[in-house]
């Protein structure tokens, strides 16, 4: 018995290779002839003007946070969405003081128009 | 032969014919794809190489096998490289705890499986930025933005909504969610409706597919994160969204639809053919939607989707306590 | 047991060096992409000691969420090179260590701290008895959950209400009144 781990371990040693291994597969069946203009990075066949390292707007920062603070949340909720059936009535009324409180967050990031785009 | 031996080279025959399934998978669903959409636009689609063109996916394989593997010289050479791994990797990994029949699941039936399904998939999101990183060109990296704008922004309604399922199965293993199905003869869409619609708009935000395909909008962005891949790299992302396409519909017929559970055939063909209905439809609404706009696509999931999947989830919670 | 040994030297192994290319990358994308490594890595030490419900939720929220946060917030940056030394991207290990040492890098401090805790870890693994069988004292979801809900109730309203802080702290931080945040960028 070599327990559930090694299995894991197996099937990700296997998603690992396989895109390796077909793309070695590949490499052997043909030739490259690369030159300046074929690795050029693609725009539609305009010349690439300055880096492509810009910095990018703030509002996908918000995002990110409310993200985090969501995704915590839910990491929460999992367990409480098993044992809600055994405790009932009080695991519920926890928890909607709990997802309350996160309501009340997103209340304020909507109130501050930080989920609007443009 | 030593009991451990026999079981690694069991796992062994295992993976190996997971990773059959996803090339066959591939190379069906692409056919698929074609067909549909052609019948869908009055076209008539592939359907010179082999019977209704079956086998032009096959020719299509052998020609990506050929193409040459342009690599990129302003791009960061391993961070470009590994990012097909990093993609494909996870979509491998999900078929870990799927169930296939009353008693046969495909690795393991852990006890935490629909976590284990949202942190195997949430690993998506760094392929993407590596892919973005590493080509180094400004439609990959815009790409990759607005992918993990999408991803972050449907992940935790999606969550919610496979929260429902746990809380009326009462536990988190996906065998045990089909077995309670099963178990007590109805099927987890009735009750969870609601949430059957918000997970199926949101693995559809997820996957990038149907009217929310902005991340690779051919007209502004190329192909979005896959701009600078060629040959067989490119071949191994597209068979990563593919592969993630059937196993989020797989999922979706497991959680919701009672997944292996059917009369006369066996298990396995009932969640094939369920996951594929699902595929059809999510196909369908690809290629009947137009696209949404990137701010449309935040407003629907932060101002809509998540306060709605949370207030069903308290909804479904008062009914069930 | 032999195999556990085994198993714990390279998620050690994979944790101290990427801890130290964290701290030694050039290019900051990179330390990024290894801090993935070093998280999903402890996700992995986590498995070996059975805790698979810390593990799964170790990879979902620093593997996934964090590293969301960490990318984005490199985004906002228009500089992606520390130090601006291009020839260190093609250092090996051993240069780069040498430099590192030369340099009085302070990086390395975390580093070596991670190396002596390995060290000592190592140590102590031979003196452990064998650990619990898979399953048999692992906890579940639903331990994790009756304790949440029943013994640890006030800690776990109170991480509501430190997540509902982090929500307004990330949104005073970055959209200030009467400035209007969302031209900060270019795209």
């Amino acid at each position: 018995m070599l327990g559930p781990w090694v299995d894991l371990l197996v099937f990700l040693i296997a998603g690992l290779t396989f895109p390796v291994l077909n793309v070695v597969l590949s490499s052997l069946l043909r030739r490259d002839y690369p030159y300046p203009e074929k690795v050029m990075p693609y725009e539609s066949g305009e010349d690439p003007v300055g880096d492509a390292r810009v910095r990018f707007r703030v509002s996908y920062y918000v995002f990110a946070m409310l993200f985090v603070v969501f995704d915590v949340e839910t990491v929460f909720l999992y367990p409480w969405a098993v044992v809600l059936r055994e405790l009932g009535l009080f695991a519920l009324i926890e928890i909607i003081v709990f997802i309350g409180l996160l309501l009340v967050g997103l209340y304020y990031a909507y109130k501050k128009k930080v989920l609007r785009w443009v | 032969m030593p009991g451990w031996l026999i079981d690694f080279l069991w796992v062994v025959v295992k993976v190996t014919l997971v990773i059959a399934f996803v090339g066959v998978n591939f190379i069906f669903m692409v056919w698929l794809e074609r067909k549909l959409s052609a019948k869908m636009q009055a076209r008539i689609g592939p359907n010179r190489v082999g019977p209704h063109g079956s086998l032009q996916l096959i020719a299509d394989a052998l020609k990506l096998f050929s193409k040459e593997d342009i690599k990129p010289a302003m791009a960061d050479p391993k961070v470009w490289a590994l990012a097909p791994v990093v993609m494909f990797a996870p979509a491998l990994l999900v078929f870990y705890v799927l169930p296939v029949g009353p008693n046969a699941v495909i690795g393991t039936d852990l006890n935490v499986g629909l976590l284990y399904l949202a942190a195997v998939s949430s690993f998506t999101l760094v392929g993407i930025f590596m892919a973005g990183w590493g080509s180094n060109s400004k439609y990959s990296l815009l790409g990759a933005m607005r992918a993990g704008a999408a991803l972050m922004a449907y992940e935790i309604p999606l969550v919610l909504s496979i929260l429902t399922v746990a809380m009326l199965a009462g536990t988190l293993s996906v065998q045990g969610i089909v077995q309670a199905q099963v178990d007590r003869g109805y099927y987890f869409v009735f009750p969870g409706i609601v949430a059957f619609i918000i997970y199926f708009i949101c693995v559809m935000a997820e996957l990038g597919r149907g009217p929310f395909d902005l991340v690779e909008a051919e007209h502004e962005l190329v192909m979005g994160y896959q701009t600078e891949y060629s040959g067989m790299r490119w071949g191994i992302m597209l068979m990563a969204e593919y592969t993630n396409q059937f196993t989020a519909a797989a999922i979706a017929a497991m959680l919701f639809l009672g997944g292996w559970d059917g009369p006369f055939l066996p298990g396995w063909l009932w969640l094939v053919i369920k996951a594929y209905a699902l595929v059809m439809v999510m196909m369908w609404v690809r290629w009947t939607l137009p696209r949404v706009r990137i701010d449309q696509l935040l407003d629907l999931s932060w101002k809509f989707l998540l306060p709605v999947s949370l207030l069903n989830l308290v909804v479904v919670a008062i009914f069930l306590v | 047991m032999s195999l556990q040994v085994v198993a714990f030297a390279v998620l050690a192994a994979l944790i101290l060096y990427g801890s130290y290319k964290v701290v030694a990358s050039p290019l900051i994308t990179h330390s990024a992409l290894f801090l993935a490594l070093v998280l999903v890595s402890v996700a992995g030490v986590f498995l070996m000691l059975d805790a698979v419900f810390l593990a799964v939720v170790q990879v979902l929220v620093y593997a996934g969420a964090v590293m969301a946060v960490i990318i984005f917030a490199i985004m906002l940056s228009e500089q992606r090179e520390i130090g601006g030394d291009p020839s260190a991207q093609r250092m090996g290990f051993g240069e780069e260590l040498r430099r590192a040492l030369r340099s009085r890098h302070w990086g390395l401090l975390p580093a070596a701290a991670a190396a002596l805790l390995a060290v000592l870890a190592i140590a102590g693994i031979g003196r452990l008895g064998a650990p619990a069988a898979p399953g048999a004292a692992s906890t579940s979801v639903a331990d994790v959950g009756r304790a949440l809900l029943t013994d640890y109730l006030v800690p776990f309203e109170i991480a509501s209400a430190v997540l509902l802080a982090a929500v307004i702290g990330a949104i005073v931080l970055t959209a200030r009144e009467g400035s209007d945040a969302r031209d900060g960028g270019r795209s």
